[in-house]
C-alpha cells in the first residue's frame, strides 16, 4: 500500500493511498463534524458538513467522499467553511420539525451536538414547519419523520449490514422522505427484520425504541463499524 | 427498472401496487428501491389517472383571462385536472386540453358537465 503525504491545517500528515480525506484529517487527531457520514457504510456526502478547502480546487470538497492524493493541501476551518458548517445546521433545522425538548434522543442527538459545535444559537432561515407523519405501526420501533434529515444512514445500513433493504428514500424536493417498502407502514413490510440496527445508527430521534420517552434514547451508531469489523476481520468487541 | 416501469404504466396508466411488487420480484430488487425510483420520477403516476384527462393552462395569456376563474370552476364541479405553462393557443385564451383536444375555456361547455 501506497503512503502519500498531505498538509492539513499546515501540519504534515501521511495517509493511506486508499483513504479518504475524512479519514486523514481523523487520523491526524483534528475534526470535522458530520452528519451522515458513520464508520462502517458507505460514505454518501450528503449532508455537506465535512466540507473542506483543498488548494488548486476550485469548489469545496465533502472530505468522506474526496480522495486523498500526494502533496494535497487541506484546510478544516476556514471562515467561510464556518459560516457555510453553520448555515447547514440552520438548514436541517428549518425544513424539519425539532423540537429538543420533546425528543427522545434529546442529550444523545447527533443534529444537536453538531448545532453546538459549529455554535449555531438561532436560524437565519424561517422554519418549513412541514406537515409530516409518525409511523408507530411497528412493534418494536417508531419512526418519526418529523425528526428525520434525510441522512440515509438506516438506508445503508439496513442494506449494507443487515442486507434487507427495508428502507429507501422516495419522492422528491420538500416531500422527499424515507420510506419502508412499497411506501408502507413500517409495521407492514415483511422484509423487515425488528435487527434493530437503522435505530441504533440514526443520529436523531427519528428512528427510536417504543419504550424510550423524553431524553431516554440510546443510540449505538459505532455498532455499524464493529459488525463490519467482526465481519472482516474476524475481530469481536463484545467480550 | 424505468423501462419496465414505463410499460406497467402503458399497460394500466398508473403503477398499481401488485405491479410494483410483481416487479421488485421478477428483477430481485427490493420493494423500497423501485418504490424509490418511481415515486422520484414526476411522468409516474401511483395512482388511478381520472377517467378524463384536463390540462389547464396557466401561461400568461390565459392568466389574463380567467384561467383562476376557470380552475375554481373545475375544482367546484369536482374535477381532478391537472396543470401547464403556455401551450402555444394564447388566440383563444384561457385554454385546457381535454382527452388530448383542445378546448376553449367555458367550463359549460366540458363533456361531462
Amino acid at each position: 500500500m501506497t503512503t502519500l503525504q498531505l498538509q492539513i491545517n499546515g501540519r504534515a500528515v501521511s495517509a493511506a493511498g486508499d483513504a479518504t480525506v475524512l479519514e486523514a484529517i481523523r487520523s491526524a487527531g483534528l475534526q470535522v463534524p458530520t452528519l451522515c457520514h458513520l464508520d462502517g457504510l458507505t460514505p454518501v456526502g450528503a449532508c455537506r458538513l465535512c466540507l473542506v478547502v483543498i488548494e488548486g480546487h476550485p469548489k469545496l470538497e465533502p472530505a468522506c467522499v474526496t480522495a486523498v492524493a500526494d502533496g494535497m493541501v487541506v484546510h478544516t476551518h476556514t471562515p467561510e467553511l464556518d459560516t457555510y458548517r453553520r448555515m447547514a445546521v440552520e438548514l436541517f433545522f428549518a425544513e424539519g420539525n425539532h423540537v429538543c425538548a420533546v425528543c427522545v434522543a434529546n442529550g444523545a442527538c447527533e443534529l444537536q451536538a453538531v448545532a453546538v459545535e459549529v455554535g449555531m444559537d438561532h436560524s437565519r432561515f424561517p422554519y418549513q414547519y412541514p406537515r409530516r407523519q409518525v409511523d408507530a405501526s411497528h412493534p418494536l420501533f417508531s419512526l418519526d419523520h418529523h425528526r428525520c434529515i434525510l441522512c440515509t444512514r438506516c438506508v445503508r445500513v439496513c442494506d449494507e449490514i443487515e442486507a434487507v433493504h427495508v428502507w429507501d428514500v422516495g419522492y422528491r424536493g420538500s416531500s422527499c422522505s424515507i420510506i419502508a417498502g412499497l411506501d408502507q407502514p413500517w409495521g407492514e413490510v415483511a422484509a423487515c427484520t425488528n435487527c434493530g440496527k437503522c435505530v441504533d445508527v440514526c443520529p436523531t430521534g427519528a428512528l427510536f425504541r417504543k419504550e424510550d420517552g423524553s431524553g431516554e434514547k440510546q443510540p449505538h451508531p459505532e455498532r455499524a463499524h464493529q459488525l463490519v469489523e467482526a465481519r472482516t476481520e474476524h475481530h469481536w468487541h463484545n467480550q | 427498472m424505468i423501462e419496465r416501469l414505463h410499460s406497467v404504466q402503458l399497460l394500466h396508466g398508473y403503477l398499481p401496487r401488485q405491479e410494483l411488487q410483481q416487479l421488485a420480484i421478477s428483477m430481485a430488487r427490493p420493494l423500497s428501491e423501485v418504490m424509490g425510483v418511481a415515486s422520484f420520477y414526476h411522468l409516474f403516476r401511483l395512482d388511478p389517472p381520472p377517467p378524463h384527462r384536463c390540462v389547464v393552462c396557466r401561461g400568461t395569456a390565459c392568466f389574463v383571462r380567467g384561467a383562476e376563474r376557470l380552475e375554481a370552476a373545475l375544482r367546484q364541479r369536482g374535477v381532478a385536472f391537472e396543470t401547464t405553462s403556455c401551450m402555444g393557443a394564447c388566440g383563444q385564451a384561457p385554454v385546457l386540453v381535454v382527452d388530448g383536444a383542445l378546448a376553449m375555456g367555458q367550463p359549460e361547455a366540458l363533456p361531462w358537465a
